[in-house]
């Protein structure tokens, strides 16, 4: 079997584990209904399974030098506690949002954009920025969304799992299950947005400053994407008492965190199809 | 590669000043956000009760007790499909004292509506001085009918001038925690003291 069908028969078998770890819950709760208990280490648990499936699925995107899996590994960790932590100090820092309560209004998307999605677009920059930006394994633009994406899984788990410690033993599992994969899902994409623009950056040829207005271009797309999804999710948050509502708000983000993963992919592509290495991974899939 | 001789390593000031600039905008725009929310106002039986004014909150419909001022936001028609599953939802309730027994008819009231929906006590009676009344409050979480999680409610009670008003702000916490200020923080019952 040749190196490109073991990874797509690898990239099929982790969609099918997201699938079926939600299919898992969905059955789970059917078996006993009523909100569950999870306790710190099951919530853990429940926050890492999408995250450890996503992780292999972009890494395995990474077709043409992938890199050092410790590396990739390492910013994910950074990602979880050091940037959820950096944007959730930032967050608590700063006036919390008032009371303009539906979700999608102007000036509560644009808020959320503009604190929100920056504040943790720019945890998630600042370390790859100022960690492996500088390694030599950084070494082609499509680097620059796997490490990116990694943190952003990452900062996906840490905030995953304290959305789920929070909620005081009373988690509807196939809502939770649902919205840990889209959540990882989102983070990582718009994390990938931004690390499109740092390979980018990193790599041309362009003087200084139209690296960086690349690089601010890439932050403002990242937190723009965020700041919506966020909008869509407190449809999820809000719903209370109203299934329903939280199913469709779940719907919704997730529609959207699909069609931003295939605008990722297609920055991929991009940046795969410009890599020093292209020539290498072709040879060694002959 | 290039990258590791750019000058860009020193370079990235721009998406950091920058991105703080944007962040210093977020957050002077959230003031005028709050400013722009408006309130509604249901008086009944010398109560005042504020709540939010707009296409998806709904005062009650009849004149009788409970008084429902509920919230809905699961489609662009939200009465029509949304009007038996609120979102958040403020319950006013008036009870006739003279005899005494407002109290304890609110006693059986709350439990027959919160009592046996796993509810839990999060901080116990406790006085309030809201608009110059002793109000006094409690907050709990419970499971609504036909809901699979809890939410949480914030309850408030005055005696004044032989009447029990009693007054239930329940739903999500981001709701509760963005609407108490507004809701409880201002209740307002005009004519006689406490007694």
């Amino acid at each position: 079997m040749s190196r490109h069908k073991t990874l797509v028969g690898t990239e099929i078998v982790l969609v099918l584990g997201l699938v079926g770890f939600v299919a898992a819950m969905v059955g789970v709760e059917h078996t006993a209904p009523g909100p569950a208990r999870l306790g710190p280490l099951a919530a853990l648990g429940f926050a890492a399974v999408p995250s450890v499936l996503w992780l292999g699925y972009f890494y395995l995107q990474d077709r043409n030098e992938p890199e050092p899996k410790q590396l990739v590994f390492g910013v994910f960790i950074l990602g979880a506690f050091v940037a959820a932590p950096l944007a959730n100090f930032a967050a608590s820092v700063l006036p919390a949002g008032g009371a303009a309560l539906d979700p999608l209004s102007m000036h509560r998307i644009a808020t959320n954009i503009l604190v929100i999605g920056l504040v943790q677009e720019m945890s998630k920059y600042v370390v790859v920025r100022y960690s492996i930006y500088h390694h030599a394994e950084f070494d082609e633009p499509m680097d620059g969304i796997i490490y990116m994406m990694a943190a952003g899984i990452g900062f996906a788990t840490a905030q995953n799992y304290r959305h789920l410690a929070s909620l005081g033993g009373s988690v509807v599992l196939s809502q939770a299950a649902m919205n840990t994969v889209v959540n990882t899902l989102a983070h990582a994409c718009f994390a990938g947005v931004l690390g499109y623009a740092l390979g980018s950056a990193k790599f041309s040829e362009a003087p200084p400053v139209a690296r960086g207005a690349n690089l601010f271009g890439g932050l403002c797309a990242a937190a723009v994407l965020n700041g919506v999804f966020t909008a869509l999710e407190d449809r999820v948050l809000l719903a209370g008492v109203n299934a329903g509502a939280a199913w469709r708000g779940l719907a919704g983000a997730a529609a959207f965190a699909a069609v931003v993963f295939f605008a990722v992919s297609v920055l991929m592509k991009r940046q795969l199809a410009v890599s020093p290495f292209r020539g290498d991974a072709a040879r060694g899939a002959s | 590669m290039t990258g590791a001789r750019s000058p860009f390593h020193t370079h990235d000031a721009m998406v950091l000043v920058g991105g703080a600039a944007l962040v210093a905008i977020g957050v002077l725009l959230q003031p005028s956000a709050n400013a722009q929310a408006s309130y509604a106002t249901f008086e009944r039986d010398g109560l005042s009760v504020r709540y939010p004014q707009s296409a998806t909150w709904f005062p009650p419909a009849g004149t009788g007790y409970p008084a429902i001022i509920s919230s809905a936001q699961c489609s662009s028609d939200s009465r029509v499909a949304c009007a038996g599953q609120p979102t958040a939802r403020i319950a006013v309730r008036v009870y006739d004292d003279a005899m005494g027994l407002g109290q304890a008819q609110s006693g059986k009231d709350h439990d027959a509506e919160y009592g046996d929906r796993a509810k839990r006590i999060v901080a116990a009676e406790a006085p309030r001085d809201i608009a110059g009344k002793p109000w006094t409050c409690m907050r709990f979480a419970y499971v609504p009918v036909g809901a699979r999680s809890e939410i949480a409610a914030v309850e408030c009670s005055l005696l004044s001038s032989k009447k029990l008003y009693v007054v239930t702000l329940a739903g999500p916490d981001g709701y509760v925690s963005a609407l108490e200020p507004e809701v409880i923080g201002t209740l307002a019952v005009t004519g006689g003291g406490s007694q």
